[in-house]
């Protein structure tokens, strides 16, 4: 019984993924790791230099998924009330002055905040505000956003004048980060012959909201056993340099470690990986492989790793070779 | 014999399309003193569903280039001076209450000047990053969303913006990301003395000449369509790729000019920008495939602004176009089998 | 495949000759690799005996080499490739090579089909004696010269030299293997004699001392050798030549074939012959200018190099404040306003290839004097093979200096936006890709810093 779930959860996951590869070129990761996000019901970051089709990417998903989307491109002078709204006073026809919500453009079940690293940390707050407690409260009056909801934030790291980047703890709240990386030369010629000829593929629907909601469901009810779920927290703890299974790098470079969200994602996300794998409960090796976007955006780096512009990944890496699987 | 009428057709097709656009820029030539590559840019842009932005001093036509553009395509124009003080509802337009005979209030939404075919953003750079942004969402989306409705852009819709390049305070530089929006960037210098000659001529004694409608809106679609229709051949794709690669210094395509003096290079949407205006180019040659030629001939104003110097570049004033100029000439075109 | 014709028959017509240029291109590329080797084999030949199977390893390598450039060159050579040079040579914009493509790939829209024939069109005018496609590769020249070198280093000038004496044109045969010189190859040209000055034989001391002189190979540049004594010797010698009768020539030839085995350091071993007085002062010159050389450094010993090292300091001495240094500046640094307690550097020369200015990367601990340079050594030994490189202070010791100070600017200021960037830029420009940190904000806080 539970077998055939998981086949149609690796079904269904596949069939969206090949939906928006059909629109989009390369880049398979970021897609996986975007609706392994979207059924672990966390939010996305998504690290990229501008033209490499991250709006096309999250458009394209929703309308795959027939949901809502809204784009938000973020700005030094947005205000938090462009993000969520505002109330506006209108007039009866007796004269009674009433507030009138007018809603913002986070009503909506997919939202793309661009550049979320050019705005004040004011309306930063008031979107992370939003994607914490799916809800807004404007004038004392909270109002719930509807299901599912989802926050696929960008960042531009190359244009960095005149940006706040996001403090560490705010960074924590998003699940994944994900990485875009620039087309090689098979993929950018592709990516010519799909943006300059009159070839124009129209997206299909290929699942509904329930359905979303079923898998994450079942995402969530994957089993996990003690032991991975050790697993899981020996990985984070190595990442402490304070900490004595820290490893030489993360000694050497960062100054503080992930917090217990990190092994949250690694968690769920083993989770995803699992079922889409045809297992029912998760292995280490799911968390590995999901290791990456789950720490890179929590490691704080120290003066040195600064200076030397250490990536991450590399931290991360070392780390995930010395964690034993087993013990204590 | 079928098949010899369909052929003569594509010619057909190619030949009116190189009269209409020569007939155009003739046409707004009348009108516009000089500038024939400015002219022929902006058709080109035009023509691939781009948006241009154009650098220049104050005075030398650009409200003018865009209105007879209008006049000889019959199409709406409008202008919007870009300040400090515009916010993206003196662009995109506001809900209004309006009342009916009932006295029942309701929200009507006023249209703002964007909803028009030609729109001429004037210095783009003065005005706030909010607003920057409303008016590039538009142009990219070619669609604007207010309070949750989502209101569609009649085509063709086609924005000139321009940066004032010497009252550089108090203003916002477009950042890359939107800088990137922009098919070409077109830097337009001051008038020569025979065409300021010219210019005196025309402005102060004869009358503005008249101006024909050239092409409508069915003509401008089709001339699109016909655009996206050019074949390129794999090689001339794969040569305008690795040019594309060339601009990353970290690419193994890139020169050593690059590497030295070159932050970060194109994004892919240079190349759609280099093989749409090729496609434009080779139409308007008489011929009805892509060369590495044609490549070679958009490059500069397809990519001199999506390309980002780094210091020592700026420090040494290597221009975006030297760098480009050498990419171009180290870039090898093979052809390989298939 | 039958729409194209036009256009594979001229491109069949033009194949045959690219595949000819692409063959001398792969030709004078394997030979530009085995040509030098070769060359110091056949010199190296005169002087010791050389096996034959060694002599031969160019030759072979060459042949190897030929073949596996010429295959993979030949094999390059497809339609498409020569389409595309007639297009670039007769200006057809790729009219041709895309007809082609569009063939091959079977693009059946109107405009790919209209492409086809254009191309087909302007095949059919073409006369393809009007493509040139021959252009010769790079450094041909300079491969063409080392090319004849290595043939007459191998022949022997000698024999050339006989040959061409039989055609009275001496002077041009010894000026043509003194002076032909290539910088393609790498070692200066030496014909085969070693002859040595000393050798000469008492009964006849002017003439075969000039023609010893004369003859002896220039072992090192001849731009070295006083060339108006060069030309000097150079006329005594064509007024003996005319003076001797060729068959005393060849006996003089005969004799000095049997010393060409020996090295030069065996000949200086022998007791210097009785020479003329004018002629010990011109050895006598040659030999100081030979000294001067190897004084100065331009021959085979290497140079000396500097290696600036901080001394320990004396003791007593306390760390001079924070040391003001930006980021990657170049070796030495300011060497003033430093926190270290060494005194200031002092210069130890020491045999290596290249000047190099090195620090001693320990800042805090007194070394002695052996321990200095050790380190020394083993930093020299690590950088042989590197060159121009300068060392800077690792992040590090920075932040170790910087640890006990407590984290706060010296100023505090709103800086506007624009400036900012400016900053960030210029931190950025000194190295390193990704954000550079932030100038005023504390990471640590929840709210980062006013703007």
């Amino acid at each position: 019984m539970s077998g055939k779930q998981n086949g149609r959860f690796t079904v269904r996951f596949t069939t969206l993924r090949e939906e928006v590869e059909r629109v989009i070129v390369g880049c398979r990761d970021v897609i996986e790791e975007l609706l392994t996000c979207l059924f672990s019901g966390g939010n996305a970051l998504i690290e990229s230099p501008p033209g490499l089709g991250k709006t096309l990417i999250v458009k394209t998903l929703s309308e795959a998924l027939d949901l809502q989307f809204s784009r938000i491109q973020f700005t030094p002078d947005l205000m938090p009330a462009d993000i969520v709204g505002t109330n506006i006073i209108m007039q009866d026809d007796v004269g009674k002055r009433y507030f009138q919500f007018q809603r913002g453009p986070v009503f909506t079940n997919i939202l793309l905040a661009d550049e979320i690293n050019r705005a004040t940390p004011k309306t930063q707050s008031a979107l992370l505000e939003a994607m914490q407690e799916h809800a807004v409260t404007v004038g004392g009056v909270r109002r719930e956003l509807e299901e599912p909801f989802i926050v696929v934030a960008t960042e531009n790291h190359l244009e960095t004048e005149g940006t706040y980047s996001l403090p560490e703890a705010q960074l924590d709240r998003f699940f994944f980060n994900s990485r875009l990386r620039s087309p090689d030369l098979d993929e950018l010629r592709e990516i010519g012959r799909r943006t300059t000829t009159t070839s124009r593929y129209t997206v299909e629907k290929k699942l509904n909201r329930d359905e979303v909601e079923e898998m994450k469901r079942e995402a969530r009810g994957v089993d996990v056993a003690p032991a991975v779920r050790r697993y899981a927290s020996r990985i984070v703890l190595a990442t402490h340099p304070t900490h004595e299974t820290a490893t030489d790098r993360v000694k050497r470079f960062v100054r503080y470690g992930s917090s217990p969200r990190g092994t949250q994602a690694l968690t769920i996300g083993g989770k995803v990986r699992a079922l889409l794998d045809g297992r029912k409960t998760v292995s280490a090796a799911d968390m590995r492989s999901v290791a990456k976007p789950s720490l890179r955006h929590r490691l704080i780096l120290n003066f040195e790793g600064e200076a030397e512009n250490v990536d991450p990944d590399d931290i991360i890496a070392e780390v995930i070779d010395h964690v034993p699987e087993s013990g204590a | 014999m079928g098949k010899r009428s369909e052929e003569t057709n594509t010619e057909k097709l190619v030949q009116s399309f190189r009269d209409t656009f020569v007939r155009m820029s003739d046409e707004i030539s009348k009108v516009i003193v000089g500038y024939k590559d400015v002219i022929d840019n902006v058709l080109t842009a035009l023509m691939s569903r781009g948006n241009v932005l154009l650098e220049g001093v104050p005075g030398i036509g650009k409200t003018m280039l865009v209105r007879t553009l209008g006049e000889i395509l019959d199409l709406k124009f409008r202008r919007v001076q870009f300040t400090a003080d515009l916010m993206p509802a003196d662009i995109l337009g506001t809900n209004m209450i309006a009342q009916d005979e009932a006295g029942n209030r309701t929200f009507r939404f006023e249209r703002g000047p964007v909803f028009t075919h030609l729109l001429l953003a004037d210095e783009i750079n003065r005005a706030t990053p909010k607003t920057q942004a409303a008016l590039l969402e538009a142009m990219e989306e070619h669609s604007v969303t207010v309070a949750g409705t989502k209101y569609v852009l009649d085509e063709p819709f086609f924005v000139l913006a321009t940066e004032n390049p010497i009252e550089m305070e108090g203003t916002y530089p477009l950042p890359q990301a939107e800088l990137d929006k922009f098919i070409f960037k077109l830097d337009v210098g001051f008038p020569g003395l025979d065409e300021l000659d010219e210019i005196i001529v025309r402005t102060t004694y004869e009358e503005m000449p008249p101006v024909d409608v050239v092409a409508k809106t069915e003509d401008i679609l089709e001339m699109r369509k016909l655009v996206l229709e050019v074949p390129i051949a794999p090689h001339v794709e794969d040569y305008a790729a690795r040019t594309i690669l060339a601009t990353s210094p970290t690419s193994e395509f890139a020169t050593d000019m690059v590497r030295q003096y070159v932050k970060a290079g194109s994004s892919p949407r240079g190349l759609q920008g280099l093989l749409l205006a090729g496609k434009v180019k080779a139409l308007l040659d008489g011929r009805y495939a892509v060369s590495c030629e044609d490549i070679n001939e958009t490059a500069h104003p397809t990519l001199r602004h999506r390309i980002q110097r780094n210091l020592e570049a700026e420090a040494e004033e290597i221009s975006t176009d030297a760098v480009i100029s050498d990419i171009l000439e180290k870039t090898p075109q093979t052809a390989e089998a298939v | 495949m039958t729409a194209t014709q036009p256009i594979l028959k001229v491109v069949g017509r033009v194949t045959g000759r690219v595949r000819f240029w692409h063959l001398v291109d792969a030709f004078v590329r394997a030979g530009k690799w085995c040509l030098p080797p070769a060359l110091v084999l056949f010199i190296l030949d005169k002087l010791v005996d050389v096996p034959g199977v060694i002599l031969a390893l160019p030759g072979v390598a060459f042949v190897i080499a030929f073949t596996v450039l010429g295959a993979k060159a030949l094999a390059g050579v497809n339609r498409f490739q020569v389409a595309k040079i007639i297009d670039d040579q007769m200006g057809l914009k790729d009219r041709l090579t895309s007809a082609l493509y569009f063939e091959a790939l079977k693009y059946t829209e109107g405009l790919a089909q209209a492409a086809i024939e254009e191309g087909v069109a302007h095949a059919r005018h073409l006369d393809t004696r009007d493509i040139s496609v021959g252009t010769w590769p790079r450094h041909s020249g300079r491969f063409i010269v080392a090319a004849l070198l290595t043939l007459v280093v191998a022949v022997g000038p000698q024999n050339l030299a006989s040959f061409f004496a039989r055609s009275d044109s001496d002077t041009d045969a010894v000026r043509a293997d003194r002076g032909d010189e290539t910088n393609a190859t790498a070692p200066a040209p030496a014909p085969t004699e070693e002859t040595p000055l000393q050798k000469i034989e008492p009964k006849k001391p002017l003439t075969e001392l000039t023609r010893l002189e004369s003859d002896r190979p220039p072992e090192r540049d001849p731009a070295t050798m006083d060339t108006t004594m060069a030309q000097d010797l150079l006329e005594d010698i064509e007024n003996i030549k005319h003076a001797l009768s060729a068959s005393e020539l060849k006996d003089m030839e005969d004799a000095f074939k049997d010393d060409n085995k020996k090295g030069p350091a065996e000949e200086r071993e022998e007791p210097p012959p009785r020479i003329a007085p004018l002629d010990k002062e011109l050895l006598e010159d040659i030999a100081r200018a030979e000294k001067k050389k190897v004084e100065k450094g331009e021959g085979k010993p290497e140079d000396a190099i500097g290696v600036a090292v901080k001394m320990p300091a004396p003791p007593g001495a306390r760390p001079r404040g924070p040391r003001a240094k930006g980021g990657g500046g170049h070796g030495g640094g300011d060497v003033g306003e430093s926190g270290d307690t060494r005194g200031p550097p002092k210069r130890i020369p020491i045999p290596g290839r290249d000047k190099l200015i090195i620090e001693s990367r320990q800042s805090k601990d007194i070394l002695e004097k052996t321990d200095l340079e050790r380190t020394v050594m083993n930093e020299l030994m690590m950088r042989l093979s590197m060159k121009d490189v300068k060392m800077t202070g690792t992040a590090k010791d920075v932040e170790a200096r910087f640890t006990p100070q407590p984290r706060q600017p010296v100023v505090e200021e709103h800086v506007p936006l624009g400036l900012r960037g400016y900053v960030q830029r210029y931190f950025e420009g000194m190295g390193g890709r990704r954000t550079s940190e932030k100038p005023s904000e504390e990471p640590t806080d929840a709210a980062p810093s006013s703007e």
